[in-house]
Formats: C-alpha cells, structure tokens, sequence
C-alpha cells in the first residue's frame, strides 16, 4: 500500500478545515474540491490545489456572512475593540509587573514619556472577578464565531451574551479611578485609532466577501 | 459606474473553455488547467455561474478503482449564449482596438 506523502497529508487536511467552512447547502462544492484532489497525481500540485480551495470556501463563507456582518458589525467592532485593548493593556502590565521593563517599555513606546506603569497600576486595581469576567467575553465570543461558521442558531444567543457581558465589564472598569487616569484624555485618540482599523479591517472583510457579480442578469 | 456582470477576465476564460466543448461534462481540475485559473477563482466562479443558470453540474461515477464519485460541470444553453455573445464581444473588440496601417 502506497504511503501519503506529508504533501498530500498536508492538502488532504487543509481541504478537510476548508469544507468545514461551507454551509450544509453548499456542501456538494465542498464535496467537490475535496474530492477532485484525489484525482490530482502529482503530490505537489495537490499541495499548490489546497490553499486556492481554502479561499474559495473561505470567500464563499464571507459572501454568506455579509448580510450578518453588516447587521452584527457595531457589537462585533465593539468586542473586538475591547478585546484587543484589554489583552494590550494586560500585555503591559504582566510585562511591567514581572520584571521585563524593555518589553513593557516597548510596548508602550508611543505614550508620552512612556507612562506604561499606569497599564499595570490598572491592572492591580482590577478585581480577579473583572478578569474572570473578560476571560469569559473572549471565550463566548470565540465560541459565537465558531457557532456562526457551522451555521448554528445558537450563535445569535452567544454572541449577545458575549456583547452584553463585555459591557457590563467595561461599565464596571468606569468605575475604577486607575481606568479612568489610564484612559486620560491625552491618549483618548489612540481608542479612536483602534475603533478605525477594526472598522476598516471589518470593511474590507465585507468587500472581501462581496459577490463578483451583485447584480445578477440572467439571460433567457 | 458598476461593472457589468460576468464581465471579469476570468469568467471570459471560463466560459470561453467551456465553449470549447460545449456538450461535454468537464472536472474542475480539467478547466483549472485550460484556463491557467487557480482553484481559488474558479470554484467561486463555478458556483456563481451555477447560481445564475448559466451551469449545470452533476456527479458521476469514477472509471478509477477506488475512486469517489467526481463533480462535472457543464454550460447550460443560456450560459452557452452568454459565452458566445462575450467571445464575440472580445473579437469585435480586438478587431477595433488594432492600430489601422496608413500607408501600407
């Protein structure tokens, strides 16, 4: 019995996250492209055949997502946003808390005089429910992406959970006075800047997605 | 101004190969390697033109040992006319865009 090459392993099980991907309506594509790689000789070109196979699944999946993306993008840019900020902002607190002063100063080498230390200054006065608390939003959020891709229901119901407990977590950081100095005017702008490229990364996975022809013109 | 439907160079492609034998069932390795396409543009293309009608597709049995059932595709007759009318579109256009030779 002939053995696989690690190539055709490697194409084999991309193909396999790849129809993953697609809706159950679409599956007779993705049985499609899965299969047509068995037919595929050469061990190399069906490692080259894979990844276009991945984009297209992937392409395929954003075209469908659209309509959600642009009815979900204000909470999805909202716990993106509050994601991504809140692992910077801990980044540079572990980094300053733990001893390693180059990387936290790295980090916060855009700041005015590198006052990265109010980062960790926030992050002590955090409670260890708040943490908790924005372990859960990334978990829920993960899981609600995970949900949407397998086109199950129950990724609405999970993705609003996420939401909702993010902004309970973010209302809950208003509260803490070291947020506040943290967050203090000066630096407001760089929230600005995060909110506009996650837009405009947002943006362009929806023009990614976008079908070639919108309008479609059948000919009789 | 939006760009006309089926307009891009790669659905030309397509359709001008599925044109080429317009009757018979062909793979998608088989046009990917006719056209130059990569399977990331043409299995979208593929599908959108099935959307629209202008494909048919099928699965059929493998004549090789072992072998799962292979999907086939081919135009339908409003995909053949669409092929035909943007080939002639192209010619017509090729012939216009020649330089004219004064002189010659």
């Amino acid at each position: 019995m002939n053995r696989l090459t690690w190539h055709r392993l490697l194409a084999q099980k991309l193909l396999r996250h790849a129809v993953a991907l697609l809706p159950p309506d679409q599956s007779s594509w993705a049985g499609a492209m899965r299969i047509e790689i068995q037919y595929i000789e050469d061990d190399r070109e069906a490692l080259s055949w894979a990844p276009g196979s991945f984009r297209a699944c992937l392409t395929e999946r954003l075209r469908i997502w659209r309509p959600h993306i642009s009815a979900h993008s204000l909470g999805i840019l909202w716990i993106v946003v509050f994601m991504v900020s809140s692992a910077y902002n801990m980044s540079i607190a572990v980094a300053a808390r733990l001893g390693y002063q180059r990387t936290a100063s790295a980090l916060g080498w855009w700041m005015k005089d590198f006052q990265y230390d109010r980062f960790a200054q926030f992050a002590d006065s955090i409670p260890i429910g708040l943490f908790a608390l924005m372990g859960l939003v990334v978990l829920l959020f993960t899981a609600s992406l995970k949900l949407n891709l397998r086109n199950r229901p129950a990724a609405f119901a999970t993705f609003c959970c996420a939401l909702g407990l993010s902004l309970v977590a973010w209302l809950y950081q208003l509260g803490i006075p070291a947020y506040l100095q943290a967050m203090s005017s000066p630096h407001r702008w760089r929230i600005g800047i995060c909110f506009a490229l996650t837009a405009s990364v947002l943006g362009a996975l929806r023009l990614l997605g976008a079908p070639p022809n919108s309008s479609i013109q059948r000919l009789e | 101004m939006p760009r006309p439907p089926n307009a891009s160079r790669q659905t030309h492609l397509l359709l001008a190969a599925l044109l080429e034998q317009p009757r018979s069932w062909r793979h998608g390795y088989e046009l990917a390697k006719q056209t130059g396409l990569k399977s990331g543009t043409l299995y979208p293309l593929l599908m959108r033109l099935s959307e629209q009608g202008l494909l048919q597709s099928r699965w059929t049995e493998s004549d090789q040992a072992g072998k799962p059932p292979r999907h086939l595709y081919r135009p339908t007759a409003a995909g053949l006319s669409l092929a035909r009318e943007l080939c002639a579109n192209t010619t017509a256009d090729r012939v216009q865009s020649k330089p004219l030779k004064v002189g010659a």
